[in-house]
């Protein structure tokens, strides 16, 4: 588990941390087309995202709460739920920063 | 350590290739191709990893059986559906190997599950992490029912549980047959399954039992 990792766009940038926590309860929504092992924003660029986000990615389907993400991670990885949790919220954060889910106020 | 891996494919012969060609590349001490009745024979603690091709005849049970012994599993898939993988999750597997992504792939992914890791190659995990979110909500759906139960509905359900039919479900519970027919169908309808084979088959599922009963009314 790790955050997003990314070899065509500057997502090696320094994420904030604190003051993030957002409601585990939200059901983010993607933007964005999946195009083999790659994402499409709408904006009309092509990015790879690592497994983590690509995963949160695809279950943001505006249906799916935070939590439940979480909880399904936390099914096949033998990592604390706490740090799960942490990875997709950082996850969340940066496909939100590249346009690939809809803004969420929580997110902010 | 060097370590022991067996490996269970549909043609024995890709098997005992697949094993030469492992033993070389991962320095293991020992790679045995097996076929699935053989593998049924075999001693858990002799080994650190098997790996099972899905198509293999029964191969999710036997992940069970052999994950219930303590032996790590992984699957050798093809094209496997959503369905599949959550079944090999739930039997006990600790990830999947894509016989697409070849021998160096199925190389890095043997290393991983040796060192403890799970491992989901990417276009195979959106799908398994969906089912699981799946099923987590059918089985907060089942316990939403099972609070809706009154006490005597419970009861009545955990001996159903217990292979009791409406006869001795009346006799234990002092009732007549009649109303013990009429909680039976309350049961049934608040819980939405269609028969008692169902209904027992959540009791035992959710381990609600006489004995949890009693325990429930002791407090």
């Amino acid at each position: 588990m790790s955050s997003t990792s990314d070899t065509t766009s500057p997502l090696a940038e320094p994420q904030p941390t604190g003051g993030l926590a957002g409601s585990s309860a939200a059901r983010p929504r993607r933007l964005g087309e999946a195009e083999g092992d790659a994402v499409a924003t709408p904006a009309g660029a092509r990015l790879l995202l690592n497994d983590t986000a690509a995963a949160v990615w695809e279950l943001c389907d505006g249906q799916t709460q935070v939590v439940e993400i979480v909880a399904a991670m936390g099914e096949l990885y033998s990592a604390s739920l706490a740090t799960i949790e942490r990875d997709v919220w950082a996850a969340l954060r940066e496909l939100q920063r590249l346009g690939l889910v809809q803004p969420l106020e929580v997110l902010r | 350590m060097a370590s022991r891996v067996v490996l269970v494919t549909v043609e024995r012969v890709v098997g005992q290739a697949l094993a030469e060609a492992l033993t070389v590349r991962l320095e293991l001490a020992g790679v045995e191709a097996l076929s699935a009745e053989q593998l049924d024979g075999l001693r858990p603690d002799e080994f650190d990893l098997a790996v099972i091709e899905l198509e293999v005849p029964d191969s999710v049970e036997r992940c069970r059986r052999l994950a219930d012994a303590g032996l790590r599993v992984l699957f050798l898939v093809d094209a496997p559906d959503d369905a599949e993988l959550l079944a090999a999750v739930e039997a006990g597997a600790v990830g999947f190997a894509a016989s697409s992504g070849g021998l160096r792939e199925l190389e890095q992914t043997l290393r991983a599950a040796l060192r403890g890791e799970a491992c989901v190659p990417r276009r195979l995990l959106g799908g398994l992490l969906r089912g699981l979110v799946q099923r987590r909500r059918e089985l907060d759906a089942v316990e939403q029912r099972l609070e809706s139960l009154s006490a005597r509905e419970r009861e009545v359900l955990g001996l159903l549980g217990d292979g009791l039919d409406h006869r001795e479900i009346a006799a234990a519970l002092v009732i007549s047959p009649e109303t013990s027919r009429t909680h039976i169908q309350r049961v049934l309808k608040k819980l939405d399954v269609r028969n008692r084979l169902e209904a027992a088959h959540v009791a035992q599922a959710y381990g609600v039992s006489m004995v949890d009963q009693e325990r429930r009314l002791a407090r």
